[in-house]
């Protein structure tokens, strides 16, 4: 239990009538990237304003780093940005960061590299309201590093920023997360949290869909997108593929499930061998937004 | 304690209005000097200001407080919207997330407003000595340090009511509308005191409840001063008005004020504790 970094314990929140948590429990241990994946409004950050201090629980339990610290000194070891970047439009970005190395208490000899490693540093001197949104989020993501965080929490850390700034900002996320700094990403962007995450805890309606790793709920139920000049001909032949489960065909491609694991190799070899060339052919997992969309789906239909 | 002081004074000192606002504090405190230039020379009534001995010790100790005390609002200002920017801005959540407690956060807004107090009250006391020394007709060292209660009034009348202000900027989360409410609270007060003596004839009853109150608690620290000039006093009893007054600073003032300014700080703590932000 040594590397427990936060341990949260049936945690609740209701606001009035609204039960924005419900019976919330996670642990997070060191070295591992986790995400917190919810539609809007399923209590993801709610559980997060909890553990960072910033929003009352109802009742339950959490623990930094096995409850040796007070929150608040806990939070000096962590890294954390919520929805939108937070600074004194007034002070140019080094002097919010120096500000923040005082709260934080840490030497604030390290803003430079840490303005650096978002690509900041030409801008330092600038005023926070001058930046665009994409550079404030950039900015808060080097106010979370400059304490070298034990923990990054970053809450929908690429919600509103144009594509340029989502890539931006990924590109950070998996640098950090490659240097072995634990990762609790919040976010409705499922493959945010496919590409980075080890592991998944689905919330909707602030209770748990799901709490485990990532590869476990990909299944590895593979299907194939398929193309041909004449795509009447394909279905015919596909037909008669032994595997076949089932195909979804509509005008530009087929959607093809096979029962057992087929390799595309396999698949190119049998059409051709059927005088069919494809020029069209893609094996897709199915994606962690298509696995969620059936999980929420299902716990609606439940219901 | 320092630290919380270093965090607090780089938000203020950063913000272009607030400096402007607080250098403009001192340089119109250092205005009461001039008053010491007003001269009227119409035909043989001749008035001069200074020469009424409205710098004399230790009376100028009395005279200064209670007019510097009428520029507290521009700090005012400075602290309801240092308070109300950090809900505006959102920052109140991030200084949390970065690992300050809410305790830290309410004591470092409070020692500002201690600073503040007390270096209006050195500024204030500084001034004085100074004026003092030009035109005072006294200057026994027994003499100038004595009354110097009015500048320990003048500093409690302060941090209470900065205090004030910055339960008001918690509570409100707006500058304007805390601001505002303040003002209503002034009026609220002053026509409430207006109508009970009105309505209750007994004056010393009345007087003695609204001692309680907030406002009237920190206005009756410092009572006004100037009929207590020795040539005001002269006329008023030219016209027969006898008025025997008491012009001292009374301990138990003090005591209310130190105990509205605990209670508007405590409040402050409890809100931001409950609060979801």
């Amino acid at each position: 239990m040594e590397n427990s970094i936060l341990s949260i314990k049936n945690l609740h929140k209701k606001y009035g009538k609204v039960h924005a948590v419900n019976d919330v429990s996670l642990d997070i241990y060191k070295g591992n990237v986790y995400g917190i994946l919810g539609p809007n409004g399923s209590g993801k950050s709610t559980t997060l304003g909890i553990v960072l201090n910033v929003v009352n629980k109802t009742s339950g339990e959490y623990y930094w780093f096995g409850g040796k610290l007070e929150t608040h000194d806990a939070l000096k070891k962590v890294g954390a940005i919520i929805e939108r970047p937070n600074f004194y439009p007034y002070m140019t970005a080094k002097e919010n960061l120096e500000l923040v190395c005082r709260i934080k208490g840490v030497n604030s000899e390290k803003v430079d590299e840490k303005l650096e490693i978002v690509g900041l540093i030409d801008r330092k001197n600038s005023k926070f309201k001058t930046f665009s949104l994409g550079m404030k989020q950039r900015l808060a993501i080097a106010s979370a590093l400059l304490n070298d965080p034990e923990i990054l929490i970053l809450d929908e850390p690429t919600n509103g920023l144009d594509p340029q700034g989502i890539h931006q900002v990924r590109d950070i996320i998996r640098l950090i997360a490659s240097q072995g700094t634990t990762i609790l990403l919040a976010s409705h962007l499922l493959d945010e949290v496919e590409k980075v995450c080890s592991h998944v805890l689905v919330l909707r309606f602030g209770k748990i869909l799901y709490n485990g790793k990532v590869d476990e709920m990909v299944n590895h139920n593979a299907y194939f997108e398929l193309q041909s000049s004449n795509n009447q001909k394909l279905i015919e032949v596909l037909k008669y593929h032994p595997e076949l489960e089932n195909f979804e065909g509509n005008e530009e491609k087929i959607i093809a499930h096979f029962k057992t694991q087929v390799e595309a190799s396999e698949l190119n070899k049998f059409f051709f061998e059927k005088g069919i060339s494809l020029n069209h052919l893609v094996k897709r997992k199915q994606s962690l937004e298509e696995q969620f969309l059936t999980l929420t789906n299902s716990i609606e239909t439940q219901s | 304690m320092k630290r919380l002081l270093a965090i607090e004074l780089q938000k203020i000192w950063k913000n272009r209005a607030s400096k402007v606002l607080t250098i403009g504090y001192f340089v119109i405190l250092s205005f009461i000097a001039l008053i010491a230039a007003i001269k009227f020379d119409i035909g043989i009534f001749k008035f001069h200001l200074a020469e009424m001995g409205i710098f004399n010790f230790p009376y100028i100790w009395h005279f200064n407080t209670f007019i510097a005390a009428f520029l507290k609002i521009f700090l005012a200002v400075i602290i309801v919207s240092m308070m109300a920017n950090e809900y505006s801005y959102g920052t109140l959540k991030q200084n949390l997330i970065d690992g300050m407690s809410k305790k830290e956060l309410i004591l470092s807004k409070f020692l500002t407003i201690v600073l503040f107090a007390g270096i209006s009250t050195v500024f204030v006391f500084i001034m004085s000595l100074l004026l003092g020394f030009g035109f005072s007709s006294y200057t026994e060292i027994g003499i100038v340090f004595s009354d110097l209660e009015y500048l320990l009034a003048y500093f409690v009348k302060l941090l209470g009511f900065f205090s004030l202000c910055l339960f008001l900027g918690i509570l409100i989360k707006r500058s304007a509308f805390a601001l505002g409410s303040l003002f209503i609270w002034f009026i609220f007060e002053m026509i409430t005191y207006g109508i009970s003596l009105n309505q209750i004839k007994n004056t010393a009853l009345v007087d003695k409840v609204y001692d309680f109150f907030p406002l009237m608690s920190m206005w009756n620290l410092i009572k006004e001063p100037i009929t207590r000039l020795s040539s005001v006093k002269n006329l008023q009893e030219a016209v027969g008005e006898n008025s025997i007054k008491d012009y001292d600073v009374h301990f138990s003032s003090l005591l209310i004020v130190l105990v509205w300014t605990a209670i508007f700080v405590y409040s402050s703590y409890i809100i931001i504790k409950k609060r979801d932000l």
